[in-house]
């Protein structure tokens, strides 16, 4: 049976992409996939407690987790759209204004 | 340049310091992992639990995503020309 570590440290791994993924990127989209990176691993680290302890709900909330990451990510894109059409540019050092 | 160095330490600090962290942690988990051979993707057990135990949260997903829907549309909607 394969330990559960395994797992956890796949999860963490997949995080710490994600988390280099958010400090390095400067366009606003490629932000986005980080954020769903980060969302993923710990929807990883869900399931394996779910499976590794007989116990449905870790793989049910899962499911509300990836739900939840689509509408936050809609709610982004919608931002960025709104954000490219003012300034014809989505790099995120730029954007640095509250209201123009 | 430089700065991405800076992200990918910290990147690995926090990879360290995690991996660390369930290393050395003793989980408790069940000796012989759950096998439904009937059921092998239990999509079914998950369905029976959607619907008996997390209804509520089942409905209340529901208004989130019609708000993050709305919400988008309205955000991107481009300007009417007036």
């Amino acid at each position: 049976m394969i330990p559960l570590t395994y797992y956890l440290i796949l999860s963490s791994i997949v995080f710490t992409i994600g988390l280099y993924g958010i400090m390095s990127q400067r366009n606003g989209v490629r932000l986005l996939m980080s954020v769903e990176l980060m969302l993923n691993s710990a929807n990883i680290n869900l399931v394996a407690f779910s499976s590794y302890n007989d116990d449905m709900s870790g793989q049910v909330f899962t499911l509300f987790s990836i739900a939840l990451a689509a509408a936050e990510a809609i709610i982004g894109f919608a931002i960025l759209l709104s954000i490219f059409r003012m300034r014809d540019m989505i790099n995120i050092d730029d954007i640095n204004i509250l209201r123009w | 340049m430089i700065n991405k160095a800076i992200n990918g330490a910290v990147a690995l600090l926090f990879l360290a310091v995690v991996a660390l962290a369930i290393v050395t942690t003793t989980w408790i988990t069940v000796d012989e992992l759950p096998q439904n051979l009937a059921d092998q993707s239990n999509i079914e057990a998950i369905g029976v639990q959607i619907f008996t135990q997390f209804v509520i949260p089942f409905e209340v997903l529901s208004l989130v995503l019609l708000g993050a829907l709305i919400g988008a549309v309205y955000i991107a909607k481009s300007e009417v020309e007036k």
